[in-house]
């Protein structure tokens, strides 16, 4: 029954090989979506030519881009090419639509890595202040601070700061990317989508870390609240913020769409919003991969982080 | 007995614990009571859920929970009152001058360090010490407790470690620092009988010149080890004495209440059986020559080996083992929860996997479970009538009526009042718990009824409770039961017949009092040597047992027992021995019979 054990592969690797089939099925069924709504959604062939082209210019743009072609063929063209990651060319700028999506990447990813760690500074002490105190008056103020900027849209607090700092004051720009200065507003409020969430949820868990079992044991050996906190309750908390904040990176890849939008940062999401308007349909489904690839890539890091950091995950549990 | 006490390691006066009620009223848990530990004893505090005896031991550390607030007149520790010690006094005396031995072993060490690390801190935290002396020091009192390659160990995780060895480390770390006072707290509770007797050894010869308090709710164990008992009830001490004295010759009314309700070998239990003890007659549900295997990661795991098992009306069926037996698969593969690998089940003559679920449902009807535990078996959200009347729903049968009598019926039948329908589960005690449990599975009028360790969650006026009903009802409704259990001595006085299993398979099969009497396979034997008794004067010549279970994904080869049998041969290392008939049992041993209970008489 058993295989041969030379062949065999460790759990590990096979856990990674499952990932990656199904991460490559799901590409394809959201790559094959993408085709075919992008196509109910308009011509592009109008958006390029313009309002006031004639029939014979409409359809010399059609030829030239295997527009007249039937959508089943444009579909398996657009596969085989892919398979060969060839995505055509951008039908905007006439560029690649690779060299397009590698020149934002870059940019995303600036932005998005400063707010995680925005994110994270403001959090990490906050949250932990708030689970350690939770009968303080202050905390209680906190806590219910935090619940109303939960409720707050990202944008909106986006807007807010446009308005104080850029408008009123006249601190910081409010659109382009160039020195720090560029940085600060859009970085601000995409961290501002996920620190009340954060916040809470490691407040949350400290405080429920502070009532196990191990938590008394230390201190019932003496150690004092201090290093109760930082040696048994933060690391077994923050195991859990772990797992949070690679999920959650998702969620900011998807506000950094009205991030670099409402800031007109020149990265992933400012392309998506701009070739979607003009139906530019090549860089679309590039960008489409990437941003997947981006979001698969870190889910599986923060997993693969996760076993590295809780032992219990690290071996296959068998008793010593 | 030893020398009398030449010292108090503790003294306690005047010590009251008061929790602040929702309504912000406080209500005392503890209410003034007194306490002295000797040097070289074992002081037992005994009482039931509820009773404050956890609480007196973490009071003594001024560790009670947020909500609580403790005043005392004086705590004297080995000289010094530590009743006026302020916080930063007290972290010098926990882990220095009382070290605390809590119960559940897996969730008392931090998960994500090493047992070493969390032992080195409390040495660190409390001498002058390098890190590698302190190593050697840990690695010392683990060997000293008897962890085997104590070295590696050392770095290993709480979850690579067995709930023996943990508990073992968690002694180890109590004795770093050499504190005089012990304070363990329910240190068994979470192990099995023949791990828990090894746990008790070990204190008792770690004691040296300190004093220990054990807080405990079984009283056997009390018995075992402890020089005197107090016993605790609503946060008084209602009665306090030498061990022995206390048990054989009981003052107050709660004690003697007490000490009746749990079961012993050597005298009636407080519930009696009427009548004669049923002979096993046609069997309604038999599984025969069953065998259930897990597969997972290439490796296979043998839960249940080629068992033969039957149970008849009216019948109480007795299922023996540690954790890791197989016990519990057995009773799924009984259920149809999982699909014997080979060997079939029988229920009324019929094969059961033959059956199309539309031809199982009326089987399940004849054939109920009871859960173990009566908090999570309930959900807590549904009232009383919908929980106990849902078995009837998903039958399909009665109308609504009817129904509503029925459910009626059964709660009178199980002794609850009217009034309980329209009310939750979070509203009634464990046993009141475990009487709707049993009123859910009743209501289907089953004719046999599985009960996977019914009672071991409840304290012992409760578990009593729990038994006579399910007494009752065998008597009136000719019930078969099929009780899995690790309490022997219970199974002694309820169970018609005993099924011994280790390693996923059968080693003794007999009629109760016989198998408790005079065990013939040595597993039997160790079983019965380990389960603790409270009658007093009972000899501590334990069978000496090695180890643990070994794992059910390696077994050993021969007979699976021979790694910790103390009369093994070498034949019992080759050949597998059978199990066959012997006098009125069935066992599976070469040597039947040859391991003796150590105080039992000779037949």
């Amino acid at each position: 029954m058993k295989g041969d054990r030379r062949y065999r592969l460790s759990p590990l690797a096979v856990a990674g090989l499952r990932k990656l089939l199904e991460f490559l099925a799901l590409l394809g069924a959201l790559l094959t979506l993408l085709f075919f709504l992008l196509r109910v959604t308009g011509d592009p062939a109008l958006v390029l030519a313009g309002a006031d082209a004639t029939e014979e210019q409409i359809a010399a743009i059609e030829a030239q881009y295997g527009l007249d072609k039937p959508l089943i063929v444009q579909y398996l063209n657009y596969l085989s090419a892919l398979i060969r990651f060839d995505f055509g060319t951008s039908l905007e700028s006439g560029r690649p639509a690779l060299d397009v999506v590698l020149e934002a990447l870059p940019v995303t990813l600036q932005l998005t890595i400063m707010a995680m760690a925005v994110t994270i500074a403001v959090c990490l002490p906050l949250g932990a202040w708030m689970g350690i105190y939770q009968n303080r008056a202050s905390r209680r103020v906190a806590s219910l601070l935090v619940f109303l900027a939960q409720g707050v849209p990202g944008f909106v607090a986006g807007l807010f700061m446009i308005q104080l700092l850029s408008v009123q004051l006249g601190w910081l720009p409010s659109i382009g990317r160039g020195g720090v200065e560029t940085w600060i507003l859009p970085t601000l409020t995409l961290a501002s989508f996920l620190i009340p969430k954060l916040t809470r949820v490691i407040s949350t868990r400290v405080s429920e870390t502070l009532g196990k079992d191990y938590v008394r044991t230390a201190l019932a050996y003496g150690a004092s609240p201090r290093a109760v906190l930082w040696r048994h309750a933060l690391p077994n908390a923050l195991l859990g913020a772990v797992a949070l904040i690679g999920s959650q990176f998702a969620y900011l890849v998807s506000g950094s769409v009205i991030v670099e939008t409402m800031f007109a940062w020149p990265g992933l999401g400012w392309q998506l919003m701009q070739s979607t308007r003009t139906l530019d349909f090549p860089l679309v489904q590039a960008l489409a991969v990437f941003i997947a690839i981006l979001v698969f890539a870190v889910n599986n890091l923060t997993d693969l982080s996760f076993r590295f950091l809780d032992p219990r995950l690290r071996d296959s549990g068998v008793r010593r | 007995m030893k020398a009398p006490p030449s010292r108090n390691v503790l003294s306690v006066r005047g010590l009251t614990v008061s929790f602040r009620k929702l309504n912000g009223e406080y209500v005392d848990v503890v209410r003034s009571i007194d306490l002295d530990v000797a040097s070289g004893e074992i002081l037992g505090l005994v009482g039931e859920s509820g009773s404050g005896k956890t609480m007196v031991g973490l009071s003594l550390l001024d560790l009670v929970p947020q909500q609580g607030v403790r005043s005392v007149e004086s705590i004297e520790l080995s000289g010094a009152d530590l009743s006026g010690f302020d916080a930063k006094q007290m972290q010098e005396v926990r882990g220095r001058d009382v070290a605390m031995i809590f119960q559940d072993p897996m969730s008392s060490f931090n998960p994500v360090r090493t047992v070493g690390a969390s032992m080195v801190e409390v040495i660190c935290r409390h001498q002058r010490k390098s890190r590698q002396e302190a190593e050697e020091l840990c690695v010392d009192a683990l060997a000293k407790v008897g962890v085997p390659a104590p070295r590696q160990r050392f770095s290993a995780y709480p979850h690579e470690l067995s709930g023996g060895l943990r508990q073992r480390v968690m002694i180890a770390m109590a004795t770093l620092n050499d504190p005089p006072l012990l304070v363990a707290d329910e240190p068994t509770t979470a192990l099995d009988a023949t791990i828990q007797a090894q746990i008790l050894d070990l204190l008792r010869q770690r004691i040296d010149q300190r004093g220990i308090i054990l807080v405990t709710h079984d009283l056997g164990v009390a018995a075992e080890i402890c020089d005197r008992i107090a016993v605790m009830q609503r946060g008084q001490f209602v009665e306090t004495g030498p061990c022995v004295e206390v048990l054989s010759r009981p003052q107050h009314e709660y004690t003697k209440k007490l000490i009746r309700s749990v079961p012993s070998f050597r005298r009636p239990y407080v519930v009696a059986r009427d009548g004669t003890r049923v002979e096993a007659g046609q069997p309604l549900l038999e599984g025969r020559d069953l065998s259930v295997t897990f597969s997972s990661r290439g490796m296979q795991l043998r839960a249940v080996k080629n068992v033969n098992i039957a149970v008849s009306r009216g019948e109480t069926v007795g299922l023996v083992g540690e954790s890791g037996s197989g016990k519990s698969t057995l009773v799924g593969a009984l259920m149809g929860i999982h699909r014997p690998t080979s060997g079939t089940v029988l229920f009324d003559g019929a094969d059961v996997a033959t059956l199309s679920g539309r031809e199982l449902k009326p089987l399940r009807r004849r054939l109920q479970l009871v859960f173990q535990d009566p908090y999570a078996s309930l959900n807590p959200r549904w009232t009383i009538r919908r929980i106990v009347g849902e078995p009837l729903r998903a039958q399909n049968v009665g109308s609504n009526n009817e129904n509503e009598a029925r459910i009626r019926e059964v709660l009178s039948l199980v002794g609850l009042p009217e009034d309980a329908l329209d009310r939750r589960p979070g509203q009634f005690s464990g046993g009141q718990r475990q009487r709707i449990a049993i009123a859910r599975a009743l209501i289907l009028e089953p004719e046999i009824l599985i009960a996977d360790e019914p009672v071991a969650a409840l304290d012992v006026s409760m578990q009593a409770q729990v038994v006579a009903l399910l007494n009752k009802l065998q008597r009136n409704l000719d019930i078969g039961y099929l009780i899995v259990a690790h309490d022997l001595a219970l199974m002694h006085h309820i169970a018609d017949r005993i099924v011994v299993m280790y390693l996923g398979e059968i080693v003794e099969e007999g009629r109760a009092e016989s198998l408790t009497r005079s065990p013939l396979h040595p597993y039997t034997t160790a079983l019965l040597s380990a389960a603790p008794d409270p009658e007093p004067g009972r000899t501590l010549n334990r069978v000496p047992m090695r180890g643990e279970q070994p794992s059910p994904l390696d077994p050993p080869s021969g007979c699976a027992f021979h790694t910790r049998c103390p009369i093994a041969a070498a034949r019992c290392r080759e050949e597998k021995p059978a199990l066959s008939q012997h006098h009125d049992r069935l066992v599976a041993c070469h040597y039947p019979g040859d391991l003796r209970l150590p105080n039992a008489k000779p037949a």
